[in-house]
């Protein structure tokens, strides 16, 4: 959100929202990416104005009601009115965090749930973040809302096909971004133990599902997005992604929580 | 004597090194940019134990003291609070943080030879820097001592006393120090440089060290030293 403008992430979200029968969702972020800055005129030094700011103006917004605001990086709002509203009153916005506690207190100081960026390396390393955003709301006395997490992923009928589509689109792509910040390449070993018990979800359906079930559990979490989209994967392979997803892994996921619940 | 470490920057490196820290049984005094309220929370939650103050107490209280904020702003510390210490650069270039700065993509001179030249009466050793933070904290034989392996750490540095301190403390945090010939050596160990991300045990280490020149900065560094 740091290079786009609040009020217009808004009407947009809401638009969306009226189309898609109240479903949209916004994931608001502070921008692992630099280049949309340059290119709307913001410089990389307001790094961090820009994303306070905009997400106390975005905070207002949510609230659907005339809105007043001030700030450094765009024009002011005196008791406005932004166009449309939304069916149900309350946009759903998450705050996407990585591993930094200033964005878990600045979300939780603006009373707005958290994802969980998680893209290497064991899951349950996240859980003190998570203690930091409920300790959070609790000192600030605003609401604690259920974590979600988010990972990459890819599905297919087997565990061989996914790991080889993994290997030549996840892994160049995450290479791709180390290489641009010098870091080494990614090992085999590495990519396999991020498959295994890292935070990479690919494999069969009953894999993938396993391997969510198990960081749902571990961290606590009560949302899991997957990230299906890596690379240079083809329309067909992300559409087996989602199809699958869909269609064997949810129902998977659901039947081995509700078994543990009741077990 | 209870051993007691400082560390500037309360990010996530700062936070990182603070749990290891405290974990490997070291007072552990940890500042941010502002001042100690900022960070209570987080540190009480994260690294309880440590102890949150400003940059210029931490320096003050510690002898050794490791910088872990990012390298465009190690010239807002006071350079005379650090006199005659032992600072441990953990530092590194990133250009999305930092900004476009060439002097810190330098094949003839590293960016802990800047923080030398800066903090010109301490003394300088590069540590901590190739490892990232996430890692850090798995791969610490003393946070996880059920880790089949022990990791390396390289350690560059040119004060032959100060480099051994480094070391025992790079061992305590449990992991191998691999010494490096001098802090102009840290070459080796910055970003474009294949041993940076590095989560090698000390042999792998020491071979991803010794090539270098793989990579294009690698082969820029070989050929500033030929000149
Ligand atoms: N992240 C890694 O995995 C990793 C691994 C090895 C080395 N490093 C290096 O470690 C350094 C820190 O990285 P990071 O990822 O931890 O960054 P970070 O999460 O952004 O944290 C940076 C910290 O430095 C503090 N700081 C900024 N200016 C300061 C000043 N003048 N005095 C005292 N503290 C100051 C910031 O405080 P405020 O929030 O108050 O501004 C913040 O607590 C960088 O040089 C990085 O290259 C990082």
């Amino acid at each position: 959100m740091s290079s786009d403008d609040p009020v217009r992430v808004f009407e947009r979200f809401a638009t969306l929202d009226a189309i898609s029968h109240g479903r949209a969702q916004v994931m608001l972020g502070r921008g692992s990416f630099t280049e949309s800055f340059p290119l709307f005129g913001f410089d990389l030094q307001d790094y961090e104005i820009l994303f306070e700011e905009k997400l106390a103006l975005f905070s207002k917004l949510l609230t659907e009601k005339p809105v007043t605001w001030q700030g450094t990086t765009r024009a002011a709002l005196n008791d406005v009115e932004i166009f449309p509203k939304t069916e149900s009153g309350q946009l759903e916005a998450y705050v996407g965090v990585g591993g930094s506690p200033e964005s878990i207190i600045r979300a939780a100081r603006y009373g707005l749930p958290i994802m969980l960026a998680i893209i290497g390396g064991s899951p349950e390393r996240f859980k003190p973040y998570m203690r930091l955003y409920e300790k959070a709301t609790e000192q600030l006395g605003t609401p604690k809302y259920p974590i979600g997490m988010h990972s990459h992923g890819v599905i297919a009928p087997t565990d061989e096909a996914a790991y080889d589509i993994a290997w030549r689109s996840l892994r160049v792509q995450m290479d791709k971004i180390g290489q641009e910040r010098g870091w080494a390449p990614m090992t085999r070993e590495r990519f396999e133990k991020e498959i295994a018990t890292g935070s990479y979800y690919v494999g069969s359906p009953t894999t993938v599902a396993q391997r969510i079930a198990r960081a749902i559990k571990g961290l606590g979490v009560n949302r899991f997005d997957l990230v299906y989209s890596a690379g240079n994967q083809t329309p067909a392979e992300r559409q087996q992604t989602i199809e699958l997803y869909a269609k064997e892994v949810i129902p998977q996921v659901r039947q081995i929580l509700a078994e543990e619940i009741n077990d | 004597m209870t051993k007691k470490i400082g560390i500037i920057g309360a990010g996530k490196l700062g936070i990182v090194l603070a749990q290891i820290g405290l974990q490997a049984g070291y007072e552990v005094a940890i500042a941010g940019s502002g001042s100690p309220e900022k960070i209570s929370l987080t540190m009480a939650v994260l690294a309880p134990g440590a102890k949150a103050m400003t940059s210029l107490e931490v320096a003050k209280q510690n002898d050794n003291i490791i910088l872990a904020l990012p390298l465009s702003k190690f010239a807002q510390l006071d350079s005379d609070m650090f006199m005659g210490k032992v600072v441990l650069d953990a530092m590194n270039y990133w250009w999305e943080v930092d900004g476009k700065r060439d002097d810190f993509n330098n094949p003839q001179y590293g960016t802990s030879e800047l923080v030398q030249e800066y903090f010109n009466s301490s003394y300088i050793v590069k540590a901590f820097n190739h490892m990232g933070y996430h890692d850090l904290l798995d791969e610490s034989s003393i946070v996880n001592p059920e880790n089949s392996s022990i990791k390396a750490i390289a350690v560059a540095g040119d004060d032959a006393i100060a480099v051994k301190k480094v070391a025992a403390i790079v061992t305590d945090f449990g992991f191998n120090p691999l010494i490096l010939s001098s802090l102009h050596d840290g070459l080796k160990l910055q970003p474009g440089i294949n041993t940076f991300g590095a989560d090698l045990e000390i042999d792998d280490l020491k071979i991803a060290i010794d090539s270098y020149t793989d990579t294009s900065f690698g082969q820029a560094i070989a050929a500033a030293k030929l000149q």
